[in-house]
């Protein structure tokens, strides 16, 4: 018997933190790193008396996302009020958006087509609103079970988030995360939100096995912990249905460093929002012309880029996909091939080379310090024979994270390829002399050769062509190749 | 004659350049006070004599065009370092950060705020008796209640505590104390006057409101105080300049403006026989001079209430989810305490009866499966009473009692809470439909002032005014003194 | 009775004596059935008003200014910790 079919569909949490100011004060949007309460004022306190003013800049943000997404932008934005109480909701109630009466999101429908689990496969969307992002709550255990109070830190309440309902169109936590991924790299290239930062995107899942009910899990975090968490729910549903029992419609918390997922308390609580359109927000029109005129000054999306570097460029899909990853890195990519040409050469180091150095360290781009010049330099560099490939890969992290020059580091360091083959046959001859059984080893096995190889590279420091000693070495033992 | 029983633009006139006589005025009224606010109760929160005096001098030196004249505010529209109540035990030891629009706008203009006014808790109810610090009174007969919300605002007026106060209104809470208490009431435009820092009870319906001697003060104030505020998305420009200035001359000489009185059947049945009576004499004084009088029936207005009610409770329960919070306000420890229990225990304790039953009735109202049977269905009736009224509003203004009944004494109305939404039968249209509207003194009964209520169209705020202080001129009876012992 | 007044408690976090549950159940169904009067009025095709002045609402450029002080948070709070506003715990008492 084949299992059930596990029935997605996601509530994304994107953090638009692009923009200067939070979505309705002008408290700065950047929260990060401020000593808490610092960035805070009456507005996003939720104290008594202030009222919320919009960033029209969020706005204009949302529709060009649900543009790309090809969703129908409505003809007026309607905040509503979402009430609940938490230590982390100052006014006890959340701005956002939602569909009733009265009530309208800045755009319905539209899809994002991905690679799903048997091919390409559409995700529909059902609706694309703006938001409040609450406060942060820590823990002075860091534990909330273990913790007699709470902390809280006021600076992120009011940050502006765009939040993206789709349809429950998925089927596996691949392809959750295939899509998570896609959307990320769009929200980047658009200049919505920087996917990278700590906090940039949270997930609510709304998970059931077909013919169960609808369990809902909530606030993932990251996107392992997606994969994680549907993985989880969905093993968790299939066994107790397996065991003849009924899955429950419910809330439940995913649990990242247990790695499972809870049922929540005051369930009923959470789930009679009492939404109503924000009497404090008259409802914003949309013209078309300002649709237009979004629509006019959209950047290019990135399947588009990824199909140009396969047309223009000749790069393969896969490569493609992977500079177009975020918008950052095709951008420098960009700036590269224009300076240096050849992108086939130019991808492959970046792919390889530049993108481990980054992905070690978290695969966080606004690490990078290198300007595509060093980059071409770096090429350029190899090309002329000033470097070697090994010199490359080995100053090539103080290039990309230290944003040295490196010209100068060759220079400064003596790194260049030893050119003289006078230098070259001296070293050889005292590496055969030093090394008699290698030099029986070689001759009876021409393999053995690369051994003598290596302690000339030793001796060069990696600043020579090993196929070049190679050919010296084999010279002077009277070896063919 | 004390400049203590002149009308605001007269003493701002008297001190504009004579220091002296500014420190002398304030020292009358804080005499005043003393000797009768143990009684009345006007004032939640009165601020010391010398520093309301150090900052009024400071800012007639200033040359501020208000002279540093001081000024009564209600104890829910926001001071920066003044406590500010709502009276209500949740707030009772808050202190804002910031000044509200309007407070920031009187205090750029030289004005001075000499304390903050008692009220409804939170502004729910029509006779200051839910006030956490206890009831105020009526000077005109303190066994009455001086009506509400802005009850403490209508006192100190009345009273000669303060030349002016900022009530505010949601569903009448600043025309039915000035009914009560004899002034002038005037509620503009919704949107006419920032609502920034003005704490909400139905956002919707609330508008900050002015209470005064008589018109002409009150188009003095707001001159200073309209116009369009970025931080308040829903508010407007009500184009009120030079407004004072004409104003003022109303009465020189040149005739004085008609206007069409519009008489809405509905909303002069279940009238008490005395109101009906004064206010209708009024009406037919004004006619005598000239004003043209239509009788129209608009069976709509019968179901203004309830659907008030509905929209009110909805958008206060929502509006107060806020309080209970350990950032400001009522508090306790919080360590230990699970957050249901900790925010349950401080709104428990926090909030009155009256507030209480309000918030459960919106919390109901917003649940599923009531929101369109309640909510959507008052929203339906707000817009028929709307489109049914606005075409009458072209044509003139809606005149009726401002109170359908005298004001009660103290304990009389606020056992039966149905008894108590009843009194802002007349009130609460203006606030559905957006309106402008004043009150004022219309005659006595029983030795008790009278309120005339008048509604203009959105937006005619100037208009309105200009006839107000008309009718004043015709029935000649503003800047009332009460005979207080 | 229409009225769960113990929902309506957890809905609106309060926690009402026996005596004031009792007291303002009997308020609310009395009100409640004040309210019901709107269900005399005819109102096919009339669209709920939700905001009076049908003004568009003021929209804000995307422009920083100072917020309040730090001070401020520290004088209001119940209690503060490095800076932080002390919270109840955020979990209830079943879990753990
Ligand atoms: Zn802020």
């Amino acid at each position: 018997m084949t299992p059930q079919k596990a029935v997605i569909g996601l509530e994304i949490h994107i953090q638009v933190n692009t923009v200067r100011s939070k979505m309705f004060c002008t408290c700065s949007q950047d929260y990060r790193g401020a000593p808490p309460n610092t960035n805070v004022c009456p507005v996003c306190l939720g104290l008594p008396g202030s009222l919320p003013v919009p960033n029209r800049e969020v706005i204009r943000k949302a529709i060009m996302l649900a543009l790309a997404l090809g969703s129908k932008v409505l003809d007026k934005v309607v905040f509503v009020r979402k009430h609940y109480f938490y230590p982390d909701l100052p006014k006890g109630y959340q701005i956002s958006q939602h569909r009733g009466p009265g009530m309208a999101p800045i755009a319905v429908g539209g899809s994002l087509e991905i690679e799903g689990d048997s091919g390409p496969k559409r995700i529909r969307m059902r609706r694309i609103g703006v938001e409040e992002d609450p406060a942060r709550i820590t823990y002075p255990s860091g534990d909330p079970t273990r913790s007699s109070y709470s902390l809280i830190d006021y600076n992120r309440s009011g940050v502006p988030l765009i939040e993206v309902v789709t349809e429950p169109d998925l089927s596996s936590p691949k392809e959750a995360r295939v899509f998570m991924e896609k959307l990320l790299e769009l929200v980047d290239h658009l200049g919505i939100s920087n996917p990278d930062l700590e906090g940039a995107f949270r997930v609510d899942v709304n998970i059931s096995i077909e013919g169960g009910e609808r369990v809902e899990v909530k606030n993932i975090g990251s996107l392992k912990d997606i994969e994680k968490a549907i993985s989880y729910e969905v093993v968790r549903q299939r066994a107790v249905l397996a065991a003849g029992g009924k899955i429950q419609r419910e809330t439940r918390h995913w649990d990242p460093v247990k790695g499972v997922t809870i049922v929540s308390r005051y369930k009923e609580l959470e789930e009679e929002y009492r939404y109503f359109p924000d009497p404090d927000l008259p409802p914003i029109a949309i013209t078309s012309s300002i649709v237009e005129e979004i629509a006019s000054k959209m950047p290019e999306l990135p399947w588009h880029r990824a199909e140009r570097y396969v047309k223009i460029y000749g790069l393969t899909r896969y490569v493609s996909r992977v500079l177009v990853s975020r918008k950052r890195l095709s951008e420098f990519f960009e700036e590269v091939v224009k300076i240096y040409g050849d992108p086939r050469r130019v991808a492959d180091l970046l792919i390889n080379d530049f993108l481990g150095i980054v992905n070690e360290r978290g695969g966080n781009l606004d690490m990078v310090k290198a300007s595509p010049q060093s980059i071409a330099k770096l090429l350029s560099l190899m090309d002329q024979g000033v470097i070697s490939v090994k010199i490359m890969k080995m100053i090539l992290e103080r290039v990309v994270l230290g944003g040295e020059d490196p010209e100068e580091i060759v220079v400064r360091e003596n790194l260049k390829v030893i050119a003289s083959d006078e230098e070259l046959e001296e070293l050889a001859e005292k590496v055969i002399k030093e090394n008699p059984k290698a030099v029986e080893d070689a001759k009876k096995n021409p393999k053995a050769i690369n051994y003598l190889v290596g302690q000339v590279m030793k001796l060069t420091r990696g600043r020579a062509d090993p196929q070049k000693i190679a050919a010296i070495i084999r010279r002077k033992l009277s070896i063919g190749s | 004659m004390s400049l203590v029983n002149k009308q605001l633009r007269y003493v701002v006139e008297a001190v504009r350049d004579n220091r002296e006589a500014l420190s002398e005025y304030i020292y009358r009224l804080y005499e005043r006070i003393e000797r009768y606010e143990e009684k009345l109760k006007g004032f939640i929160t009165l601020r010391p004599a010398d520093t309301v005096i150090r900052e009024a001098l400071e800012a007639n030196r200033l040359g501020k065009p208000l002279a540093g004249i001081p000024i009564a505010v209600k104890d829910n529209i926001s001071t920066e370092g003044i406590r500010t109540t709502c009276a209500s035990a949740i707030l009772e030891n808050y202190i804002p950060p910031y000044d509200a629009t309007v407070v920031k706008r009187l205090r750029e203009a030289g004005a001075v705020i000499i304390g903050k006014t008692n009220m409804d808790e939170f502004a729910m109810g029509s006779t200051t008796e839910t006030s956490y610090f206890g009831p105020s009174r009526n000077p005109w007969d303190p066994s009455r209640v001086p009506g509400g919300s802005s009850g403490g605002s209508g006192v100190v007026v009345s009273a000669y505590m303060a030349p002016a106060a900022l009530g505010s209104d949601t569903g009448g809470s600043v025309r039915n104390p000035a009914a009560y208490t004899g002034i002038f009431g005037y509620k503009p435009t919704y949107g006419g006057l920032s609502r920034y820092g003005l704490i909400a009870y139905a956002s919707s319906l609330d508008q900050i409101g002015l209470m005064t001697r008589d018109s002409v003060d009150a188009a003095l104030l707001l001159e200073y105080i309209a116009g369009e505020d970025p931080r308040d998305p829903t508010s407007l420009d009500l184009r009120v300049g030079g407004l004072f200035k004409e104003i003022s001359s109303l009465g020189e000489g040149r005739d004085l403006p008609k206007a069409r009185l519009v008489i809405v059947k509905e909303m002069w049945s279940g009238v008490e026989d005395h109101v009906f009576k004064t206010t209708m004499n009024a009406v037919d004084k004004l006619s005598s001079e000239g004003f043209e009088v239509e009788e129209v029936s608009v069976p709509e207005v019968s179901y203004a209430l309830p659907a008030y009610y509905v929209i009110a409770f909805a958008e206060a329960s929502s509006n107060l989810s806020r309080y209970g919070i350990p950032l400001y306000g009522l508090s306790k420890d919080p360590e230990n305490t699970s957050w249901i229990d900790y925010y349950s225990e401080i709104r428990s304790k926090g909030f009155g009866k009256e507030v209480k039953r309000r918030i459960m009735l919106g919390s109901f109202i917003l649940s599923a499966g009531y929101y369109e049977q309640y909510y959507i269905k008052a929203l339906k009736v707000r817009r028929l009473l709307r489109d049914r009224l606005l075409p009458l509003l072209r044509r003139g203004y809606i005149a009726s009692p401002t109170m359908p009944i005298q004001p009660p004494r103290l304990g009389e109305a606020i056992e039966d809470p149905l008894r108590l939404y009843a009194m802002d039968i007349e009130t609460v249209i203006p606030n559905l439909i957006g309106s402008p509207a004043i009150s004022l003194v219309a005659g006595f009964a029983n030795s008790l002032p009278v309120g005339l209520q008048l509604i203009g169209p959105p937006l005619g705020d100037r208009d309105l005014l200009l006839i107000a202080r008309t009718i004043e001129i015709i029935i000649g009876l503003s800047n009332l003194s009460p005979q207080m012992g | 009775m229409e009225v769960d007044i113990k929902r309506l408690e957890r809905l609106a976090l309060l926690k009402l004596s026996d005596e004031e549950e009792k007291a303002l159940s009997k308020d609310v169904e009395k009100i409640i059935g004040f309210f019901k009067q709107l269900d005399g009025i005819v109102l096919e095709g009339v669209e709920p008003l939700f905001h009076v002045m049908e003004k568009e609402a003021g929209v804000r450029e995307d422009s920083v200014e100072k917020g309040i002080e730090k001070l401020w948070i520290e004088r209001s709070a119940a209690k503060t910790i490095d800076g932080y506003v002390v919270g109840p715990r955020t979990i209830t008492g079943e879990e753990s």
